[in-house]
């Protein structure tokens, strides 16, 4: 999976001397939480999020009033409160990687770019559909959590396992385990009835943590 | 895996009643952006994010702003249910409960890091991604065949694929040389979309 094939394209952007009030109305009406920031030329000069921006505005309890209030946000541009030291990845990185890189870096989107040209952005919230189709938490089947140890073959047994069965993995996911000899497995498993495939679990020795219908 | 797992246990929280002020300090201070909000028996009555109270003015109490329609899971839920929740939702964090007390908190940074362990963001292999068919037994066939090769497989995730026939599988493998790997897997008939190691 490549950010290519979820990033959004063709992403909202802003100029960069448009004043915040405006950029906030922009992310309003489209929903979304940061908007790259584009100079005259049309090239990335920086990303602003909703947040730069609610701290850049004054707060409510100033003593200023609603229209010196409004002139000042009107006056303050974008290019003022931005992050200009913008990280951003080509469309063929893979998807764990700008996972890996927000994470990191603690920032919540990157802008895609391709021979220096702003193609899309990532954002965690496509990461997190992702992670929803990884484990099949729209599918429904019989989920099993199992320890398993850490070695070579392991996986091709539980698989085999399972097949044998008849069964149908609908998701599987590998987690890291309590230490390093052993790896936790969550599986999703259609057309096999719990107890059979329980009782083939127990007889390649490994330990069911968790069973539940989903 | 379950939220009892990854969550932040004993979560830092906010009186119903302490301003807007001291919530905002509070989330600069730990580095969080979501409090419970709880009254004087400590029951949970909210939830309030650092977006609400950056709207707010400083000396409004936070049960004024706070999100009185808080969701909750228990310690039990599987984890990919709380992240649905918080999918469907819109909403990034979820209050933990174990019989109406708050024991935790989970947040979409958690789950974030469990998508870095699931694909093996961390650990170095050939990376491997193929279209293989939806038929029984296909997962199988696959993790056998790299046994066989004597690889290690570090992280293994499959999603759905272009049309119903077919779903793409990621797999991370240590101990097996790309060019081996990629030749096995086209004899058992995946089509593969692309291979680095990383």
């Amino acid at each position: 999976m490549l950010v290519r094939e979820r990033m959004s394209t063709q992403p909202v952007t802003i100029v960069a001397d448009t004043p915040i009030t405006e950029a906030l109305r922009v992310m309003r009406q489209h929903h979304v939480r940061r908007l790259p920031v584009l100079d005259a030329e049309g090239q990335l000069v920086g990303i602003v999020s909703e947040k730069d921006l609610l701290y850049a505005s004054p707060s409510p309890a100033t003593s200023l009033s609603i229209y010196e209030m409004h002139y000042l946000l009107s006056r303050l541009k974008v290019s003022e409160v931005m992050t200009t030291a913008v990280i951003t990845i080509p469309p063929d990185t893979p998807l764990e990687e700008a996972a890996r890189i927000m994470a990191d870096h603690k920032i919540g989107g990157l802008p895609v770019l391709e021979e220096g040209r702003l193609v899309g952005i990532i954002t965690e919230t496509d990461v997190f559909e992702l992670l929803l189709e990884l484990l099949g938490a729209r599918l429904k089947g019989l989920r099993l959590t199992l320890e398993i140890p850490e070695r070579k073959g392991e996986m091709a047994r539980l698989t085999t396992a399972i097949a044998r069965l008849g069964g149908d993995i609908l998701a599987l996911g590998t987690f890291l385990g309590d230490d390093p000899t052993t790896a936790v497995v969550t599986v999703k498993v259609a057309d096999v009835p719990a107890e059979a495939l329980l009782a083939a679990m127990r007889d390649l020795g490994l330990e069911i943590l968790d069973v539940r219908e989903i | 895996m379950l939220v009892v797992e990854r969550m932040t246990p004993n979560p830092v929280v906010i009186a119903a009643d302490a301003p807007v002020e001291q919530a905002l300090a509070i989330i600069e201070e730990r580095k969080v952006r979501h409090l419970p909000v709880v009254d004087e028996g400590e029951n949970l009555v909210g939830v309030v994010s650092e977006k609400e109270l950056l709207r707010a003015a400083p000396d409004v109490a936070v049960r004024q702003v706070m999100t009185r329609q808080v969701i909750t899971v228990t310690e039990y839920t599987a984890l990919e249910e709380a992240a649905r929740i918080m999918a469907d939702h819109k909403i990034s964090s979820l209050p933990v409960m174990r019989h109406g007390r708050l024991v935790g908190i989970i947040t979409e940074t958690d789950l974030f890091r469990i998508f870095l362990e699931l694909l093996g963001a961390r650990e170095h292999g050939v990376r491997l991604t193929m279209l293989v068919p939806e038929e029984k037994g296909m997962l199988a066939n696959l993790t056998g065949e790299i046994a066989r090769l004597g690889g290690n497989i570090l992280a293994l995730g499959t999603f759905l694929g272009e049309d119903p026939t077919n779903r793409l599988v990621t797999v991370k493998v240590a101990d097996v040389p790309a060019g081996k790997l990629v030749a096995i897997m086209e004899a058992l008939g995946m089509e593969i979309v692309d291979v680095r190691e990383g």
